[in-house]
């Protein structure tokens, strides 16, 4: 549904989105994850044709966005972090301006409004002004008007952020529901425990970059996390590293060895006792609990241990050619 | 047709409250009465005067004032966003913002022209023309206030509410001095020959430059919308500035004088624009990218207006050196000043002069520190090009003043010296936009 290649986008003197490729499919939700300032509302503007950027092409239904953006703004609704609402006007007035704004004939536009304010549980208050509603139902109306012309793909940057854990849970809901009837969320946070409770995909953006592309608590290509806790760890690293079908050895954030197993019982018992059989004293050898902040804690650290890989092999490439100088 | 236009009925919403609609004529009958009894129970000549004046005030300040809102408060309360990406076309939008904000300030100015229809003593004709000339100045300076605001928002600057009263007061003067060139009486002017009284020829051009406020609405609009817009439309209005001007010279020295007002127009426009426009170094990059590609389809998309003022001003040189030979001192009549013969040295000198001052404001521009570099450049150019020459001309250092101003006897030592400012400012542009900007590499083309 959206295709995002070689995207490129800069502030003056900052890269805020580096090369950042990736493909959405239709009826998911996606988690837009990363820390302040990595780019996710950049990103987000971008993709709903607000912002031009540097390089880079944006495809939605295999058209390119910068081509037609007036086009796109017909397939999309976004809510900006810092949304504004016409506050003289009452809740039916400001959906059925963004209803006419989007083209929808005037005959269409009551059941519209209708059907919008229904979806967001704003029915009983259309005729209430936007200046008097709760920040949970500014929240719903911001929505409602973003969504009042049925678009395809919906993009919410920080939709969840100042609300209490129960207004949070009802947008939880409702984005279940949105994605049930066939709409494609990109949702923005940098806070993973509320993300986890609705996504099913998960884009890591970190300095700009996309450091991974993944599945919401998902195995990969047959394989599991595992973590392994042991007495000494001392050779326990190259042991497990020189095992038959182990890969990504590496200590986790508190201190257990996790690598990745295939995820098959049989393998991994044998696993567990050739360790046993080599002498290594284990305390525990379980799968990983995959959840969302997890996720992001390994890709953050992974793409860190990179850098460092990376920056060692320069200095000894460098060293290298100093020596032959 | 109300209903299709969503953004007008928004704004009816806002605008037109049962209390408002109930209060202005309360407010106008209040103040309309009480003349009425002060000047013995009937109204005069000068109380229709004063109902235009009241128009004049409602549409001209307070109908500015609301059409420059209409686009700084989106900005300013977050709605602008989702306004740009509704499916209205830019003049739908335009328009519904143009007419919706300003409907409150018509409905008083419609009571204030009943009212000088009713009481005036002017033939009816006459009576029309000069309704027709307020009812027009309005409008100029509704959409001239709305340009102004769309031109700023480009930059990206924090909102104030003091800048809309500055976009409302130079709006309100700029469609006041049409109204102040028709009241100068019942004379009559020349135009390509062709003779015309005053206030018809005021109420044609003021009819001239609000479509062309309108069109440059359009097009900013349009460039809110992500739709690109192609130069023509620039060049079409300087073109027709020239024009316009042109015809006010007596008919035999039109070829001589035109290169001159060419150049003068195309100046002026290149300031203009060089310090509404914005000058975004990311951009600055993106033209920079396109230009070394030789990309011309999309050159023609990204190319800002004072770049465009700037190509047209060296062919006004150009066309000024090789065939400006006016008779001496040629009256042009509205720029109140007559036309000496100049030398060629002395049009690239002034030419090289206008570089000089592009790369001072880009290099200011391309500042991280600075907050508001085209506020910081307009000061130190005035000063440079008033202050400094004056107390060098005090301290009889004539010779110095070649670095400040295009001399006039300066010949080929004021070209050099005009060029050597070029270089040098070429180069601190340079170097901060390589120093801040340039850090991607092969993006910007370095």
């Amino acid at each position: 549904m959206i295709k995002v290649r070689d995207l490129c986008f800069d502030y003056p003197g900052t890269r805020a989105l580096d090369d950042v490729s990736f493909d959405i499919k239709a009826g998911n939700i996606i988690a837009l994850v990363g820390p302040n300032g990595a780019g996710k509302t950049t990103l987000l503007r971008t993709l709903a044709a607000l912002d031009q950027p540097v390089s880079g092409q944006i495809l939605l239904d295999g058209k390119d966005i910068s081509e037609n953006p007036r086009e796109v703004h017909q397939k999309l609704g976004y809510l900006s972090d810092f949304f504004g609402l016409y506050e003289e006007l009452t809740v039916a007035q400001c959906l059925r301006f963004h209803a006419g704004s989007h083209g929808i004939n005037s005959e269409d536009i009551a059941a519209t409004v209708e059907r919008a304010a229904q979806r967001l549980g704003l029915d009983d208050r259309l005729h209430q002004k936007a200046k008097e509603l709760s920040r949970g139902l500014r929240q719903r109306l911001a929505i409602a008007q973003a969504i009042v012309h049925e678009p395809k793909i919906l993009l919410l940057d920080e939709p969840a952020s100042g609300l209490d854990p129960e207004a949070r849970h009802a947008l939880a809901t409702l984005f279940c529901q949105l994605r049930d009837q066939g709409m494609t969320l990109l949702v923005s946070s940098h806070i993973l425990t509320e993300l986890e409770e609705y996504c099913s995909h998960m884009l890591m953006l970190r300095h700009g970059k996309l450091i991974a592309e993944d599945g919401v608590g998902q195995a990969e290509n047959d394989r599991c996390d595992m973590q392994l806790t042991v007495v000494d760890d001392d050779g326990v690293m190259a042991l497990l590293s020189a095992c038959d079908g182990v890969l990504d050895v590496r200590y986790g954030d508190d201190q257990c060895i996790c690598f990745s197993a295939p995820d098959d019982a049989l393998k991994q018992h044998l696993l567990l006792k050739e360790l046993i059989d080599q002498g290594v004293v284990v305390v525990s050898f379980k799968p990983r609990q995959t959840d969302m902040h997890r996720q992001y804690l390994d890709k953050v650290q992974q793409q860190e241990r990179d850098i460092q890989t990376k920056a060692v092999e320069k200095n000894i490439g460098l060293d290298h050619k100093g020596q032959e100088a | 047709m109300i209903i299709r236009n969503p953004e007008l009925l928004r704004n009816i919403w806002l605008e037109m409250t049962p209390h408002r609609l109930m209060s202005m004529p309360l407010l106008l009958g209040a103040y309309f009465f009480l003349l009425f009894v002060m000047g013995d129970y009937q109204f005069n000549h000068a109380d229709a005067m004063q109902a235009l004046s009241i128009s004049a005030l409602l549409t001209l300040v307070w109908g500015a004032h609301m059409t420059a809102e209409s686009v700084l408060s989106e900005v300013r309360d977050n709605t602008w966003d989702a306004q740009r990406m509704s499916a209205m076309p830019a003049w739908r939008l335009v328009w519904g913002k143009l007419l919706g904000s300003s409907l409150f300030s018509w409905y008083g100015a419609s009571i204030c022209f009943l009212l000088f229809i009713a009481v005036n003593d002017f033939d009816a004709m006459h009576a029309v023309k000069i309704i027709f000339l307020y009812l027009m100045a309005g409008l100029l300076a509704q959409a001239t206030s709305m340009l102004l605001a769309l031109l700023y928002i480009r930059k990206k600057i924090s909102l104030q509410r003091s800048h809309t009263l500055f976009f409302t007061l130079i709006s309100a003067f700029t469609a006041w001095q049409f109204i102040a060139v028709a009241g100068k009486g019942a004379g009559t002017l020349n135009w390509f020959g062709l003779t015309f009284f005053t206030l018809e020829f005021t109420l044609m051009s003021l009819m001239a430059w609000l479509i062309w406020t309108w069109v440059g609405c359009h097009q900013l609009m349009r460039s809110e919308l992500q739709t690109p817009n192609k130069i023509w439309m620039w060049f079409g209005f300087v073109l027709w500035s020239i024009v316009y001007l042109t015809g006010f010279v007596p008919l035999s020295e039109v070829v001589a004088v035109l290169p001159y007002i060419a150049l003068s127009v195309s100046m002026l426009m290149t300031y203009s624009m060089l310090f509404s426009e914005s000058k975004d170094p990311v951009a600055m990059g993106n033209l920079l990218r396109i230009l070394m590609k030789k990309d011309w389809s999309q050159l023609q998309l990204v190319m800002p207006c004072w770049l465009m003022s700037m190509l047209l001003m060296v062919l006004a040189g150009l066309l000024l050196v090789l065939l400006g030979k006016p008779s001496a001192y040629v009256s042009i009549a509205p720029l109140g000043q007559a036309l000496d013969y100049v030398s060629p040295m002395l049009v690239w000198t002034a030419i090289l002069f206008v570089f000089r001052d592009i790369c001072f404001v880009l290099w200011l521009n391309f500042s991280s520190q600075l907050k508001r570099p085209d506020l910081a450049a307009m000061l130190y150019l005035t000063i440079s090009y008033t202050l400094l020459p004056l107390i060098l001309s005090a301290l009889n250092m004539d010779v110095v003043r070649m670095v400040l101003l295009p001399g006039k006897d300066a010949g080929a030592v004021g070209l050099v010296i005009a060029a050597a400012e070029v270089l040098l400012f070429f180069w601190l542009m340079r170097s901060r936009w390589q120093k801040h900007y340039a850090r991607n590499g092969a993006e910007y083309g370095e």
